[in-house]
């Protein structure tokens, strides 16, 4: 028995708003890993997760985030998605490359409990324009962009919960852009 | 060494190990790393993974400072220009980020050999869609404690390059890691068949 299996895997040829993946029973934990860009305008971009479809609040998150020289922390309370930043976004075309993605790895642990707030953190970011960044005096512009962050899911009018069954996953606006890669991993307990 | 065994005998497709261990490197005497994924075939051939993964137990093997660097190159690219860096660094005393253009090759800071001969710095390196047309992305964690100083970082390097991954080397200064350093790469398979 493999200890960490391939749940699922989209590559998104055209663009799409979203992505759901149906999450089976059997594995104590789960992984999301992706390789991200979406068609939004902005200077930073979020991959968004919903959780059994509820959007109706209940979501917080803490991160730490750096890009150039900057470095600063921050939170998002009571939101209706799970957030985790570093997508790349498009709009600063031409200076942003097309062939920057954005790269994260989200953990989700203990997934199928249905006594306990839903968890995840994650390591994130992309290098948009972070030679551009050397030289501008606004490197906010540019969209580079790293962070580590986690939260959690508590949403009052779901409890008790009854375990993780669908992730969908979208940017904060906009579309999941052509390239958009992504495996749901389980890791299974003895 | 585990097999993705996602060709079933009768050659339908069947889903085996997501991550398969596809090398693991430890020097006795002080040396670089590198792998030449290019002549790998079969379940080792890198062209069927999506990701792959790199854990680190590393030591600089420079004797005149406590402490060194561990380096990347990318299919033996050497030039620090085409690599970009977002790199967050904290010790006991503060924080920094950084881009370090002229050391955005640098994947970890680690205890060097003078310091101690036991202290190691750990880093797990996520290099992903590395068969993609995109430029490369590879988010490291590292940890490097030396009983109270060293550091914790967070590095995201972006290889501006298009080209498949197929060769990856690890140097440190004067391009030697330390004999007793550990390095491991995993390929990470996608799903292989429709759920």
């Amino acid at each position: 028995m493999a200890a960490i299996e391939a749940i699922d895997s989209f590559y998104v040829q055209n663009a799409v708003s979203y992505i759901t993946f149906t999450v089976p029973t059997g594995y104590q934990h789960l992984q999301l890993v992706a390789s991200m860009r979406d068609t939004e305008t902005g200077n930073w971009g979020t991959l968004d997760k919903v959780f059994n479809s509820q959007t109706s609040g209940g979501y917080s998150h803490n991160f730490m985030y750096w890009y150039g020289t900057y470095e600063a922390r921050g939170s998002d309370v009571g939101q209706g998605e799970a957030r985790s930043y570093g997508m790349a976004v498009n709009d600063r075309n031409p200076w942003i490359p097309q062939q920057i993605y954005g790269a994260t790895v989200i953990d989700i642990p203990d997934y199928a409990h249905t006594t306990k707030n839903t968890t995840w953190k994650y390591h994130g970011g992309n290098g948009m324009g972070v030679s551009i960044d050397n030289t501008a005096t606004n490197v906010t512009a540019w969209g580079a962009w790293a962070a580590i962050g986690g939260g959690t899911f508590d949403n009052a009018a779901s409890q008790p919960h009854s375990g993780l069954t669908t992730i969908k996953l979208r940017g904060d606006s906009g579309q999941l852009e052509r390239g958009f890669e992504v495996t749901l991993y389980g890791l299974k307990s003895s | 060494m585990a097999d993705p065994a996602y060709l079933a005998a009768d050659g339908t497709l069947t889903d085996g190990a997501a991550w398969v261990a596809l090398a693991s490197e430890s020097p006795s005497a002080a040396a670089a790393i590198e792998w030449d994924m290019r002549a790998w075939t079969g379940t080792k051939a890198p062209s069927q993974y999506v990701n792959l993964v790199v854990v680190m137990a590393a030591q600089d093997g420079v004797t005149s400072q406590a402490t060194g660097e561990i380096s990347l190159k990318i299919n033996d690219d050497g030039s620090n220009s085409n690599y970009d860096l977002l790199l967050f660094s904290g010790d006991g005393g503060g924080s920094f980020a950084s881009t370090r253009p002229a050391a955005s090759r640098i994947v970890a800071e680690v205890p060097a050999y003078h310091n101690t001969a036991k202290k190691f710095g750990g880093a797990v390196m996520w290099f992903h869609d590395i068969n993609s047309a995109k430029y490369k992305t590879v988010l490291i964690r590292v940890a490097a404690d030396r009983d109270g100083a060293g550091v914790v970082q967070s590095r995201l390097i972006t290889w501006t390059k298009t080209e498949p991954i197929e060769r990856l080397r690890f140097g440190a200064t004067e391009l030697n890691i330390a004999a007793g350093s550990q390095f491991d790469l995993y390929g990470l398979l996608p799903r292989m068949v429709t759920r």
